[in-house]
């Protein structure tokens, strides 16, 4: 299956009339109020921030790099040792696995059991239900 | 080999003759005290109208007379109890459908049901699971952070599981459906809820141990006591279920037996023989009587007993509560849907291998609603009846070659009779609930003898009112289910709701007018009959005011305050309501913004995550669909969440992948287009917003 966006050329004459405008904040000072503002909104000790928000702006061209150093903080600020539950199959299987990589569901879980004020190690099971053991019900087999 | 005890074939037998006699006798007194000789078949259309009529509330006299003689001579339950240790693999599911629910509520009431059970030291044996068919993107996000804050008050280890349907298909009876075919297999029983249901522990052991002591026996519903009710039109429900229901249950359980109710909630059912027999058909055909069976209680009742399972109506077991519709418009919402399903079962009755007691089930409750139609239909023909007696001179020779007239002879003192007589009918059940509070001793936990009789005749008062706008209504009903038109599914409405002034004459006007043009028609053209007609056109009359004014707080509240309509409840609370009250004042979840619903997902970093946790993974997604996504985080990106319609909101709730995108997008964008997400630009359609982001401390 080819993945979307694959096989997609521009044409550089083209990209030369294209007038490109900055999505992402860029001002060192907008960067920073932006990641004081997140781990704020999260919940996050106050003296964590500071220090978390002047190490992931120090020397970033713009908000997508901050938050990239950001999420790699939380990634390392979580126990990368915690075990992921990944169950057989459940209505939430594989909890904490966001976008499929370890670091972001270390991030993930950094900030659910920052909001919560939970012990990291006991949300991990938070999401799971018990496993399905698949049945079916009787007029799904027969007519009545 | 599980022994199943059938129902004496003599009650229903002695219930059919004790209705059916006296209507027949009152339908031909009705044929005589008729004036008009010369209108035969308007004579006898009335006469066979007030015949069914008659029969169908002497149906209810006589629920009432046995459940009072079951009440005041034999108490002992026909179910036994296990003495015998709880099996320790005796598990079982507490499940909660909910449809759009207020998310707090519900997990207060599992908060309480859960601390319940854990005073019983049997918790472990218990799960409990919140079944959501929610689409609403708001609360349904607002589902899961309520259930995040039950999960952190009462422990990460607490059994307690949030799963929400993407396609609510079948609607109640597929969600738990859903339940059973996913987790079934792992629960011997299952308790279902309704999303304003409490139920203690010391109840949800017993029903297990029942259970457990009565292998045969696939279902036991139990009676709910209206609870929590603050309007005037509340309280006085609630009075009345208090008062009346245990004699009209406890009616109900010996006429029925092992082949009773069930009312879809409040009940412990057999996981394994539900799972098997009680999957829901689709009736063929289109219309209001085709399609998914809407309610489904009692045809899954009928399903069991059909596949040689007992099911119990269990009046005798306490500490089983429920909240009822605060005002006359919600609870007349809800018959809405109630009339379309139960007239539904009307192809029901005749199917094959279900017992006589559960085709007459189905069609009591065609007659809960078809009643109406039936009155309206004799308040119509005796109009006619007293128009035509004076407009059309009598027939003094009906018939040919006879040798004397044929006088038209009204006799008002038998119609009296007869009057009282269907009162005395009505009324009885009543009398006999008091007698019986009296008797056993409840008369103080309604508030001492005066009050419980105060109450009674005030509520006796306003049902006389109410009765015929809800005939106007349920008559509305079946015709426009007749005429094919579908209900909707909405959410119902709890706690303490109010009815605007507005909406009473939306939905009370046409009732008014009504009165007035038949009425004055009546009067003018016959102004003796019209005072029999009165009490049904003062009522239609006053519907407005009345409706507004019962709705309300203050006079349900004024009511409690002189002792009027009490309930056991409220005399002595119980432990399993004060621990409700305890929990409903404990500080809420810790939110870091004032979000809610879709923008606290996709904005707020603990929201997010949670959501996300309880998203599946991503799977590879078609090009189509990977594209389709990626132009919905373009199009909120350009245009911010109020360019999202609510399909797109629940597009987006649904993949993992365009949350958590979406999300570190929305953190990084400047100017203009952050203000549609971080700043008071969201504010302005009606959320609070978090710039700058509140660190608040717990509220």
């Amino acid at each position: 299956m080819r993945k979307a966006g694959e096989g997609v050329v521009f044409d550089k004459r083209i990209q030369g009339r294209v007038r490109m405008i900055p999505l992402d904040v860029s001002e060192p000072q907008e960067i920073r109020e932006r990641l004081r503002a997140y781990l704020l909104a999260l919940g996050a000790p106050q003296d964590l921030c500071e220090d978390w928000v002047e190490a992931a702006s120090a020397g970033v061209s713009h908000g997508g790099e901050a938050f990239a150093r950001l999420r790699e903080r939380m990634a390392s600020g979580q126990d990368t040792r915690t075990p992921i539950a990944d169950p057989p199959e459940g209505p939430q299987s594989s909890t904490f696995e966001i976008s499929g990589s370890e670091k972001d569901s270390c991030t993930a879980l950094w900030r659910l059991s920052t909001w919560l004020q939970t012990d990291a190690q006991a949300l991990v099971h938070l999401c799971l239900g018990p496993a399905v053991q698949r049945q079916s019900m009787a007029s799904e087999r027969l007519p009545s | 080999m599980r022994p199943v005890r059938p129902r004496p074939l003599w009650r229903g037998g002695l219930l059919a003759l004790l209705v059916l006699i006296p209507s027949v006798i009152a339908s031909q007194f009705m044929l005589e005290v008729l004036p008009h000789p010369g209108f035969s078949v308007l004579n006898d259309s009335l006469a066979t109208v007030f015949g069914f009529l008659f029969g169908w509330i002497s149906v209810g006299l006589w629920i009432s007379v046995a459940g009072a003689l079951l009440l005041l001579f034999r108490r002992r339950s026909r179910l036994q109890v296990s003495v015998l240790d709880p099996d320790p693999n005796t598990r079982t599911a507490l499940v909660m459908p909910v449809f759009r629910e207020d998310p707090t509520r519900v997990c207060m009431g599992i908060e309480a049901v859960y601390r319940s059970l854990e005073a019983t030291g049997r918790l472990a044996a218990f799960d409990f699971f919140i079944l959501s068919d929610t689409n609403d993107p708001d609360a349904w996000v607002e589902e899961e952070v309520a259930w995040a804050a039950l999960r952190s008050r009462v422990g990460a280890d607490a059994r307690i599981f949030y799963r929400r349907r993407r396609n609510n298909i079948k609607r109640k009876s597929g969600n738990i459906a859903d339940f059973c075919r996913r987790w079934g297999l792992q629960y011997r029983y299952m308790v279902i809820l309704d999303a304003d249901s409490l139920m203690t522990g010391g109840l949800l052991t017993r029903l297990v141990d029942l259970m457990e002591g009565n292998p045969a026996v696939g279902l036991i519903q139990t009676l709910p006591s209206a609870i929590h009710q603050n309007t005037l039109f509340g309280r006085v429900q609630q009075f009345s279920n208090r008062l009346y229901g245990p004699v009209f249950a406890a009616g109900l359980h010996f006429w029925h037996m092992s082949e009773g109710h069930y009312w879809g909630h409040n009940a412990i059912i057999r996981v394994a023989p539900f799972a098997r027999h009680c999957g829901l058909p689709r009736l063929p055909g289109s219309g209001a009587f085709g399609g998914e069976i809407m309610s489904h209680d009692f045809v899954e009742a009928a399903l069991l007993r059909r596949a040689g399972w007992e099911v119990w109506m269990e009046p005798s077991l306490e500490g089983s509560y429920e909240e009822t519709p605060p005002t006359l418009l919600d609870e007349l919402k809800r018959d809405r849907r109630w009339a379309q399903g139960n007239l539904q079962h009307a192809r029901l009755v005749f199917a094959r291998g279900f017992v006589s007691p559960h085709r007459v089930v189905f069609l009591n409750g065609i007659m809960s609603y078809v009643s109406s139609l039936l009155w309206l239909a004799f308040l119509v023909l005796s109009s006619l009846e007293a128009i035509l007696h004076v407009m059309v001179p009598p027939q003094y020779f009906p018939r040919t070659h006879v040798l004397f007239p044929v006088w038209p002879v009204w006799h008002p003192e038998w119609a009296v009779a007869l009057f009282w007589f269907t009162l005395a009918v009505l009324f009885v059940p009543k009398v006999l609930a008091i007698l019986l509070a009296l008797i056993r001793g409840r008369i103080a936990s309604f508030g001492g003898v005066v009050r419980i009789l105060l109450g009674v005749v005030l509520e006796s008062v306003l049902s006389s009112v109410l009765a015929p706008v809800r005939m106007l209504f349920h008559t509305v009903f079946v015709v426009s289910v007749l005429v094919g038109r579908k209900t909707q599914w909405g959410p119902q409405e709890r706690g303490d709701a109010s009815t605007t002034w507005r909406q009473a004459l939306r939905y009370h006007g046409a009732g008014t007018l009504l009165a007035v043009v038949w009425g004055s028609l009546v009067y003018f053209l016959s102004p003796d009959y019209f005072w029999w007609l009165l009490p049904v056109m003062a009522a239609w009359l006053v519907a407005i005011p009345v409706s507004v004014w019962i709705s309300r707080v203050g006079p349900g509240m004024a009511a409690r305050r002189w002792g009027l309509f009490l309930t056991p409840e409220e005399v002595k609370l119980p432990v399993l309501l004060s621990l409700y009250a305890a929990i409903s004042e404990a500080p809420p979840l810790r939110r870091c913004t004032a979000l809610r619903g879709f923008l606290a997902a996709i904005v707020d970093p603990g929201v997010n995550a949670l959501h996300c946790a309880l998203l599946k993974p991503s799977h590879m997604a078609s090009e189509g669909v990977a594209l389709s996504r990626q132009q919905l985080i373009l199009t909120a990106i350009k245009d911010g969440p109020g360019a999202l319609s609510a399909h797109d909101r629940l597009r987006v709730l649904s993949d993992r992948e365009t949350m958590t995108n979406l999300h570190w997008r929305v953190w990084i964008l400047k100017g203009p287009r952050a203000r549609y997400w971080l700043s008071e630009k969201a504010a302005e359609a009606g959320t609070p917003l978090p710039q700058p982001p509140c660190a608040q401390a717990s509220r």
